[in-house]
């Protein structure tokens, strides 16, 4: 675009020789192809500043579901473990473990679902600020309704589904009126009025699904980190055997974890978040400021996740 | 009571257990009990860690009329192991009031 903007302005001025009664007009002519196309160049900043939130948020909320898939796996083992020799037969700890199993892939089962949903909007988005500009392909806009027809059959399996008491489609916000802005690019304008509402449905349906996941994430965070407090900082303390030399650095790392168990709430509040940055998007209300600090603070939730990763015992 | 807020206070309840039999607190109280209550607080843990997961993938719709059912010995239950666990007068008592929480629960999903 600024590119664009420079090759007229230098057309204007090769020109400047001729007769004055064509300067008022062509540079009239001028003013208004380069507001408008500077209008163009910041709409598609936006789209792209959008996107990469979405990227950011993708990020995130794929190391929220890691963790707590990687959570919920590390509790249960060490919890089995620990509880191992209370199982008197061999059939009885095969069953023990059998069950967990069972339970532990259904769980899993959704938070694959949930990343899976995550992943097909952050290419929707990205596929939405291409389409920002004037130049793309027609062929955008097929790709966009393609991947929201994906999005869609992944939807129902994620709305039934229920963690910890709650189901994740009572979860869901309450629906946003989006009131679309006439956009310059006609292709883009269409694809949001088509689409609009039905994306901002699906990033609630993000919101909803990390907010009934939080609790049972929190709780098997706090489990592992209980356990290797007592194991691998309490235990040897008390025993008054020789310290390990990362002895401290884990009691560091295990206490500061504690504190940043709650990152699925984060993850959660980051996709309220871009819910309703997209309304924004889409009502053409959405700032350059406010984007830079939207993906501010979904990157700062990755801070969280690092700090619970450190706590994780050694591979 | 509704069946949505029986649920989840219970669960709420069963997360609270298993995080205070985890807590260094509960270890040590553990460690210097006798064989066969160390070996019952390990049978417990065990329960308590499997009642949370079965409960916690259960969908709400199917298990809202044996929730319902059970209200009474559910809320007691809950009641009863909220008080043992503040106290913790003893090991024994403490476990016992957990082993009937669970009881209520595996009449409400099967448990192994």
């Amino acid at each position: 675009m600024s590119y664009l903007r420079i090759q007229l302005i230098g057309i204007v001025m090769s020109r400047s020789s001729q007769a004055d009664c064509y300067k008022g007009p062509v540079v009239a002519l001028l003013l208004l192809i380069t507001l408008t196309t500077v209008g163009c160049a910041a709409r598609l900043t936006q789209f792209q500043g959008f996107a990469q939130a979405g990227t950011a948020y993708v990020k995130v909320s794929q190391t929220v579901l890691t963790e707590a898939a990687t959570a919920s796996i590390e509790a249960d083992s060490m919890i089995a473990i620990k509880g191992r020799e209370a199982l008197k037969t061999p059939e009885e700890r095969r069953n023990s473990l059998l069950e967990s199993n069972g339970q532990l892939r259904e769980r899993l089962r959704l938070l694959n679902e949930i990343g899976k949903h995550g992943r097909l909007l952050q290419s929707y988005f990205d596929d939405l600020a291409a389409l920002a500009d004037p130049n793309a392909p027609a062929s955008l806009a097929a790709a966009a309704q393609g991947i929201y027809e994906s999005i869609s059959k992944l939807s129902p399996t994620i709305k039934n589904a229920s963690l910890g008491g709650l189901k994740v489609q009572d979860a869901i916000p309450a629906a946003t009126n989006i009131v679309v802005h006439a956009f310059k690019v006609k292709a883009l304008e269409n694809e949001l009025k088509a689409r609009s509402s039905a994306i901002e449905r699906e990033l609630g349906l993000q919101q909803a699904a990390f907010k009934v996941i939080s609790d049972n994430l929190a709780t098997d965070l706090k489990a592992k980190l209980e356990i290797q407090e007592s194991e691998e900082v309490i235990e040897p303390y008390s025993q008054g055997k020789d310290l390990s030399v990362d002895w401290v650095q884990r009691r560091q790392e295990i206490l500061q974890a504690q504190v940043a168990a709650g990152s699925a709430k984060a993850a959660a509040e980051a996709a309220t978040k871009l819910r309703e940055s997209f309304v924004a998007l889409a009502e053409d209300r959405l700032t350059e400021p406010s984007i830079t600090e939207l993906v501010a603070d979904i990157n700062s939730i990755l801070d969280l996740t690092e700090k619970i990763q450190e706590a994780s015992p050694p591979k | 009571m509704d069946a949505a807020q029986l649920y989840s206070s219970t669960l709420e309840l069963l997360n609270a257990t298993l995080l205070r039999m985890l807590s260094p607190a509960w270890d040590a109280k553990v460690h210097s009990s006798p064989a066969d209550v160390r070996h019952e607080a390990l049978v417990q843990l065990l329960n308590v860690q499997h009642a949370r997961l079965v409960l916690g993938n259960a969908i709400l719709q199917e298990i809202a009329a044996p929730l319902k059912e059970n209200e009474k010995e559910l809320l007691n239950g809950q009641k009863a192991l909220r008080a043992a666990l503040d106290k913790l007068t003893t090991m024994e008592s403490a476990l016992n009031t957990v082993k009937s929480l669970v009881d209520v629960v595996a009449r409400i999903v099967p448990l192994l």
